[in-house]
């Protein structure tokens, strides 16, 4: 097959420098829409996954399997908790971790009348033992009795605020007290990144409770498993326990917000169709105006499907600087960013999948946008197209 | 470009190499005392109130039930049960109930106050590791008498380690 030289494909970017630009901006956005829609389903999920290799179990009040809000255990469960043989332990310290969850509203500014409800965790130290996937990157860990506070990495966003406002010595309103920023922490696709981690008797006493939501604890694979935790509650009747692995719980967790994350992902497609179908239009645009060059290709010899491959060429190119565009775009600007929804808050994430998501929609754009015209041109008699 | 004729066959033997999952490694249950599940009921069966109420640590006792009130009356890879008062009322199928021997309709507190745990323990003292349900035709709301020794005794604590149980309408 005698095909057109790959040069004739590239020279021809340049010969209409605004339709060049009209594509390449098209494609840009469209890519960059999927993208976005992409990374908001896959930031909401792993959000609700728990941390990989997690050996947690958690101990809730039994009937509120569903929340750990609602639910309310005695606090001498985990005393309780800690008689289970199997705990992993570390310099002699048990890895269990009583804590209280409740939304209660922050306010960055004491005029404003109303604050943003955030989730709100009140513990003990041993719960960076619990929670390894917590790190403190500025700061210390608050110190019960003296209003600290420990704040997440998506928490400005969760408050609307610059990252800038809840730096260290920074204060925050709650429950009509100050409360000094001590130190921040990150937990990077987990919901703790989205909370304010506060010593456990300041927010028993905020939330005028003698009780807990929940005992967390670690046991070794191989000495304890979920069934020593069950038998544990069954035989202590009296602190009406419901227990499951941090895995069941996200799982549960997840199988709860399954019809927001199909709203979600519904709202995401169509975004992105949206887009694709701008995009595609204003491809098939650029492309359908090139009837008399498709006709005088033929003239001089070129098959059809040289002339197809031709404009495929040009047009993947097109659509290839605009996915490049994108994703660099995509990775720089939207890759954690905070979004609120009704728990606490998630983190955009922009990682490979993501990006090979918004690149192989470029290209299939690509595809689409220079196909239907460019067969739509060949269709045409010779003659004709030449005239037009 | 013609493919040799092996390359079809191979990816399929490779999917289907990829399609087969490893069996998990079973760890044999270990087997219940052979004299666990009685033929006749035990005399003098009490109700699981009275016994509550009496009962010390390491009394053999003789105790009647139902296997009601908990959402989980087994627990899944031990030998381990809750048994309810005969006063404890299950919910009703047609209340639109799934699992009527939680008895949701009866508080909790009430519910916990009137039910025992029940074990089957090995020499180590502890429950064996594996599942009640289904052996001896136990299984939620079946009327059982239990006959063991009180291992565990406290405020709202009461362990019984079973060494006999009589499942009414079942077949041991």
């Amino acid at each position: 097959m005698r095909g057109l030289p790959f040069d004739y494909a590239t020279r021809n970017l340049g010969r209409s420098p605004g339709r060049l630009a009209g594509a390449l901006v098209g494609s840009t956005l469209v890519t960059l829409l999927v993208i976005a829609s992409a990374s908001f389903i896959r930031g909401m999920g792993a959000s609700l996954d728990p941390p990989a290799g997690n050996s947690n179990v958690i101990f809730l009040g039994a009937g509120s399997e569903e929340s750990v809000e609602r639910s309310e255990i005695r606090m001498q469960a985990a005393d309780v908790v800690g008689t289970i043989s199997g705990l992993r332990t570390r310099l002699g310290q048990p890895f269990i971790s009583p804590e209280v969850h409740i939304g209660l509203a922050v306010r960055t500014d004491p005029a404003v009348p109303e604050g943003r409800l955030t989730p709100l965790r009140g513990v003990r130290p041993s719960a960076f033992l619990v929670h390894s996937e917590v790190q403190i990157t500025e700061g210390r860990a608050p110190v019960a009795g003296a209003n600290e506070l420990l704040v997440g990495g998506l928490v400005s966003g969760q408050l609307g605020v610059p990252d800038a406002r809840l730096g260290l010595g920074e204060v925050l309103h709650i429950d009509g007290r100050e409360w000094r920023i001590v130190g921040r922490m990150r937990a990077p696709r987990t919901v703790i990144d989205a909370e304010i981690w506060i010593p456990l008797t300041d927010l028993q006493v905020i939330a005028q409770r003698d009780n807990l939501s929940c005992v967390i604890a670690t046991l070794v694979p191989g000495e304890a498993d979920i069934t020593d935790a069950e038998i544990l509650a069954a035989q202590r009747l009296d602190l009406e326990l419901a227990v499951m692995t941090e895995s069941e719980y996200y799982a549960t967790l997840s199988r709860f917000y399954a019809p927001v994350r199909a709203m979600v992902l519904a709202t995401a497609l169509l975004v992105a169709l949206g887009g694709i179908l701008g995009g595609l239009n204003t491809m098939v645009a650029a492309f359908a105006s090139r009837v008399r060059e498709v006709g005088t290709l033929q003239v001089i010899g070129y098959p059809r499907r040289a002339i197809i491959l031709s404009f495929l060429q040009e047009s993947w190119i097109i659509s290839s600087c605009g996915a490049l565009v994108a994703g660099a775009l995509g990775w720089a600007v939207l890759d954690g960013v905070a979004v609120r929804f009704s728990m606490g808050a998630f983190g955009l994430i922009v990682d490979a999948p993501v990006l090979a998501i918004g690149v192989g929609a470029g290209l299939g754009l690509g595809l689409l946008g220079a196909l239907p015209p460019t067969i739509h041109c060949l269709r045409l008699p010779v003659g004709q197209a030449l005239k037009s | 470009m013609r493919h040799p004729r092996f390359v079809i066959p191979l990816l399929l033997l490779t999917l289907i190499g990829c399609a087969v999952e490893e069996s998990p490694v079973q760890t044999a249950a270990p087997d219940l005392p052979p004299s666990l599940f009685l033929t006749s009921p035990p005399a003098n069966a009490r109700s699981v109130a009275e016994v509550k109420e009496s009962a010390a640590l390491g009394d053999e006792v003789v105790i009647a039930g139902q296997l009601v009130g908990n959402r989980q009356i087994f627990v899944e890879g031990a030998a381990t049960f809750i048994l309810g008062d005969h006063s404890i009322e299950a919910c009703h199928p047609e209340e639109g109930c799934d699992t009527p021997w939680d008895a949701c309709c009866t508080p909790i507190t009430e519910r916990r106050a009137l039910s025992a745990t029940i074990q089957v323990v090995g020499e180590d003292g502890k429950p064996l590791r594996t599942s009640l349900k289904g052996r001896g035709a136990l299984s939620e709301l079946k009327q059982v008498v239990v006959v063991g020794k009180v291992s565990q005794r406290s405020e709202g604590v009461f362990v019984v380690d079973a060494s006999g149980i009589f499942v009414a309408g079942g077949d041991s």
